[in-house]
């Protein structure tokens, strides 16, 4: 007989008398139950903390300001831990790109409506931080607010409407990749349809960002 | 401060639908109702009574951020799990990146420091911790949900996504090798 008989599991599980088994299998089913009430009982030494305070001090607010923001300790060991992934690219692509995306921008008519363009970015004079500009169309939006990896998705950065539906906002970046999503009104959740969408683990998406490092070379 | 319900009567949809209409603050009710599940799945499956807090607050956090797709309110718990499920392995997986076990995670230091626990309970806890941390996940997860949740098979199989058969394998396996790693504690002969 195998010490670990099925007829024993499926005993546990309620599919079979105890009276049904065998002196050995039920010696064999009275270990089993010992060492799961062990392990009940050592979780049940665990006190179950009331989080209700924390979790809504910590909402975003119903006009889609950000709430008080309290880094936990996983947004601590997750900032330890993720280091960000770095795509390596020649800096004059970046520069050229970024000059590209405004010469774009310069030579539109004013009258013309001013298009959502994926994210663009520039080095900043200071250093390694990058300055992105996101800029979103949400028509009929009364407030949109930017949240992502980089914000432990907390609606942080504010947009402008820079003019009818359209939002933006310009942020200080390190370089790395993130996950972002527009936050609308403070209620519903919007990818930007021009940058790539990456499944997040809800069932939904999130875009994302590659920031490369301006040293880097390919 | 939070509305206090008289009763669990009002069910959880009528309480979504509220809060989607703006009533912000009756979200503290499905906190208060859907926490303590929530925590002790994550505290089986990290095993760090911080990081399981910290790992069901980001959960609840989320779900109200994401109120709107919850398409069964009514379910609302399930829904959550299911927030906390991924976020358990997402966290699991990245530990696991870093190398860090759960002597780093100071679970084993906070049974120690708890005055309220005998010597006793402090050597068990520690040795489930220990033996849990040892199970692959997809085992620990099945054999919480089936052994401190105590959800049906059918239940599991809805939250889990896999099959009745699998997971009575899963939690078949974990529960033999709870047994194998607590029994050395015990100084059984296997």
């Amino acid at each position: 007989m195998t010490i670990h008989d099925d007829r024993i599991h499926a005993c546990l599980d309620g599919q079979l008398p105890r009276e049904a088994l065998r002196e050995e299998e039920l010696r064999q089913l009275q270990a089993l139950e010992a060492a799961l009430a062990d392990t009940k009982s050592a979780l049940d030494t665990v006190p179950v903390p009331d989080l209700t305070s924390r979790v809504m001090e910590a909402l975003p607010a119903p006009d889609g300001t950000p709430a008080t923001r309290t880094e936990s300790r996983l947004g601590r060991i997750a900032r330890v831990l993720i280091s960000p992934v770095t795509i390596a690219v020649r800096p004059a692509y970046l520069l050229a790109g970024v000059a590209i995306a405004v010469t774009g921008l310069m030579l539109l008519r004013p009258s013309e409506p001013i298009p959502t363009l994926p994210p663009v970015a520039a080095v900043s004079p200071a250093g390694s931080r990058m300055y992105v500009q996101f800029r979103v169309e949400v028509p009929g939006a009364t407030r949109v607010a930017l949240a992502g990896s980089f914000t432990s998705w907390q609606p942080e950065y504010e947009l402008t409407e820079v003019s009818p539906g359209v939002w933006s906002a310009m942020i200080s970046l390190e370089p790395g990749v993130y996950d972002y999503a527009f936050v609308i009104d403070g209620t519903r959740m919007m990818t930007d349809p021009h940058a790539p969408q990456i499944a997040d683990s809800f069932g939904g998406s999130n875009s994302r960002l590659f920031l490369p490092a301006p040293n880097e070379s390919a | 401060m939070p509305p206090e319900y008289p009763s669990k009567d009002v069910p959880d949809a009528q309480i979504v639908a509220r809060v989607l209409a703006g009533e912000r603050e009756e979200y503290a009710e499905l906190v208060r109702r859907h926490q303590a599940a929530l925590y002790r799945h994550a505290l089986g499956m990290v095993g760090s009574p911080d990081a399981a807090a910290d790992l069901t607050q980001e959960c609840l956090i989320r779900a109200f951020t994401r109120l709107q797709s919850c398409n069964d309110p009514a379910r609302f718990g399930a829904w959550s799990f299911r927030i906390l499920r991924n976020s358990c392995l997402d966290y699991l997986k990245d530990r696991r990146r870093q190398a860090v076990g759960i002597e780093d995670e100071g679970v084993l230091g906070v049974a120690n420091g708890d005055p309220e626990l005998s010597l006793e309970q402090r050597e068990l806890r520690e040795a489930v911790f220990r033996a849990l941390d040892q199970l692959p996940d997809s085992q620990k997860e099945a054999f919480l949900l089936k052994h401190v949740e105590e959800l049906s098979y059918e239940e599991m199989t809805e939250q889990l996504g896999a099959s009745t058969s699998a997971l009575k394998m899963r939690v078949k396996r974990a529960r033999e090798a709870l047994q194998t790693l607590l029994a050395v504690r015990r100084g059984e002969e296997l």
